[in-house]
């Protein structure tokens, strides 16, 4: 296992490198972030590994499944990278004056080393369970080696011959699904020379660690600490999640990708700052280039992100941020349009529709099945975290609620509503699909869900705070 | 009275958080464990069980095929085991660029993956497919009889 490991290290490194110059010169104020260099690095790791996917898939498509090629064109991304950072490094003004927004002391004393403590050694105990399942899973689950590292074992091994992975006949294994996560195994199975495990357990803990990450590093930009530390602990006691990032799916992966497009939009939102809007585009195209579902997401946030635009400012500023928005999008956008008009067969959920969709559609009891199954499976995710969230923020009141929330708000309603069609106009077994799916689905919006949900609701510490400061208020006034 | 009510709930509110994260830390640690326990049992038993070893076995079985499957054409996969417990998936995770079908229906050459040579033997004997290879331990190449190589 050891004699693949600089080739992979190297494969994973370069992203990192590209994601990071380009960040850079997309958006070069991170430090005026709060801790925005940690966001920074976590949204560079999640981008290079997209661009590098997209770029694989057309060096394959142009030349090929080999080394020699994938490396000269990722060094030329490299050198590219490289010199738009140095451009934006001398081009660079002085940064707009956005006055920072007010933000609660960190938690302090016991309460801040329990909460802390606490957090690492949630991070050590899911780090363990994945560490002793992809031990005794290396393979994945059955998605994992039937979907996802199998088309990854076309791209890697089948030389001339590996568009025979998306052979009508194999039609049971998917293959109109997108490549980013086969693209970014078989690429690192090209960096270390074999087919080895090690490559798509690395890009799923990379994946699983990069969304607890974005989830605290987002929080803690955009609200404080003490609610950073609750969304990560939040996130990691979602044992459901943590499984799904062992099991070497394409879901956590897409989930990653989402939670950077909404923190970064958000971010954007707040603070006005083109560059942030071009990122979220990217992340969001690179979701798209994930999964299908990714492309629903990719949708609903052009379409919220245009109505409220238009309402705010009107055709010109829809224009603008539509445009900025779509321009980071474009490189995945074109790469999933090439994957799709040239090699993708029909999707089931597609082709699959005829004359009985309309009375699908219509089906009220239908629909009654889906919203129930939905109910159960958001209230029972992990061991039951929304409901007791739910039940927290209830009790606790005091939200912070901006108006630009309900732009992602408004994103995650739509696919979740997107998600409900799809149950709604399937051609397979309702009941077969749901248990078969919607718990994936479910935990594609839940890192995303958390970060909105601290961003309003006030952690433990903030509320107990601002209920004391409201009785001393009020106490004085009797006085 | 009203203020005492406000406080009582954020009280209530923290402490279901915190006991609900209690819970889960105990749940996550005996995740962990089990886990860690599971692995240990695969280690231990890994030249028979765990799986890893299971798609270590079928590269073994299966990569021999990989001259005798032909480009761009489909193949087809029979066993003499249930479909479930068949070794068609990891078959296929082995051998691409080939691609595998489930069946025979499709193809005129199909792998036969039967439990013993003795199992293969009977079913070329009573089938409409003849040996084309023969990898041993119940590992055959078939063709369709009348099929113009």
């Amino acid at each position: 296992m050891s004699a693949p490991l600089p080739g992979i290290l190297a494969g994973l490194i370069l992203p990192e490198i590209v994601g990071l110059l380009l960040a850079y010169a997309i958006y070069p104020s991170w430090r005026r972030l709060p801790d925005g260099r940690a966001l920074w690095v976590l949204v560079a790791a999640g981008g290079g590994v997209g661009l590098t996917a997209c770029l694989f898939f057309w060096g394959l498509v142009a030349l090929g499944p080999a080394l020699p090629a994938t490396l000269a064109l990722e060094l030329g991304l490299l050198a590219l990278a490289a010199g738009a950072a140095f451009w934006r490094a001398r081009r660079r003004g002085t940064p707009a004056d956005i006055p920072p927004d007010p933000r609660p002391a960190p938690p302090h004393g016991l309460y801040g080393r329990l909460l802390t403590g606490t957090f690492a050694l949630a991070l050590a105990l899911s780090g363990l369970f994945s560490i002793a399942a992809f031990t005794y899973e290396p393979h994945g689950r059955w998605d994992a080696y039937a979907i996802w590292n199998l088309r990854a074992r076309y791209l890697f091994g089948g030389g001339d011959q590996w568009r025979a992975g998306f052979d009508p006949a194999l039609a049971w294994t998917h293959p109109d699904y997108p490549l980013l996560l086969p693209g970014s195994v078989a690429r690192l199975w090209l960096y270390s020379g074999e087919a080895t495990t090690l490559a798509p357990i690395l890009v799923g803990g990379l994946f699983t660690v990069l969304t607890v990450g974005l989830l605290v590093a987002g929080v803690n930009a955009l609200r404080g600490r003490e609610a950073a530390l609750w969304a990560g602990l939040m996130l990691v006691g979602t044992i459901t999640f943590v499984q799904h990032g062992v099991y070497q799916y394409a879901d956590v992966p897409l989930s990653s990708l989402i939670l950077a497009a909404v923190v970064l939009l958000t971010a954007y939102l707040r603070r006005g700052e083109a560059g942030l809007l071009v990122l979220a585009g990217g992340m969001a195209g690179f979701a798209a280039w994930t999964k299908n579902e990714g492309l629903l997401f990719l949708l609903s946030s052009a379409a919220v992100l245009g109505v409220w635009s238009l309402r705010r400012g009107g055709l010109g500023q829809a224009g603008r941020e539509l445009g900025g928005f779509l321009l980071g999008a474009l490189p995945a956008l074109l790469t999933v349009l090439l994957f799709k008009l040239t090699l993708a067969p029909p999707n089931d959920l597609v082709s699959g529709q005829g004359a009985e969709t309309a009375a699908l559609l219509t089906d009220p009891a239908r629909l009654l099945s889906i919203i129930t199954a939905f109910i159960d499976g958001i209230l029972g995710l992990g061991v039951g975290t929304p409901l007791v969230l739910a039940i927290y923020s209830a009790l606790v009141g005091g939200r912070h609620f901006r108006a630009e929330y309900r732009v992602p708000i408004a994103i995650l309603g739509g696919v979740l509503a997107g998600y409900v069609l799809v149950y709604l106009t399937t051609p397979h077994d309702l009941a077969w699909h749901l248990e078969t799916s919607l718990e994936r689905l479910l935990v594609h919006l839940w890192p995303a869900a958390l970060f909105l949900f601290f961003l309003i609701v006030p952690p433990p510490a903030e509320a107990w705070r601002a209920r004391r400061g409201a009785a001393s208020r009020a106490a004085a006034r009797f006085s | 009275m009203a203020g005492r009510f406000a406080h009582l709930r954020v009280i209530l509110a923290i402490a279901i958080l915190t006991l609900f994260t209690i819970i889960w830390m105990g749940m996550l640690l005996i995740f962990a464990v089990g886990g860690i326990q599971q692995a240990v049992a695969d280690r231990g038993q890994i030249a028979g069980g765990g799986q890893a070893a299971l798609f270590a076995a079928a590269g073994r079985r299966y990569l021999p095929l990989r001259p005798y499957l032909p480009i761009g054409e489909p193949v087809g996969y029979i066993a003499d085991q249930p479909a479930e417990d068949s070794g068609y998936v990891r078959a296929l995770y082995t051998l691409p660029p080939a691609v595998i079908v489930e069946g025979a229906a499709c193809c005129d050459l199909a792998i036969g993956d039967f439990s013993s040579s003795a199992a293969a033997a009977d079913f070329v004997a009573r089938d409409v497919w003849r040996l084309s290879a023969d990898l041993g331990d119940g590992l055959v190449l078939l063709e369709r009889a009348g099929r113009t190589p």
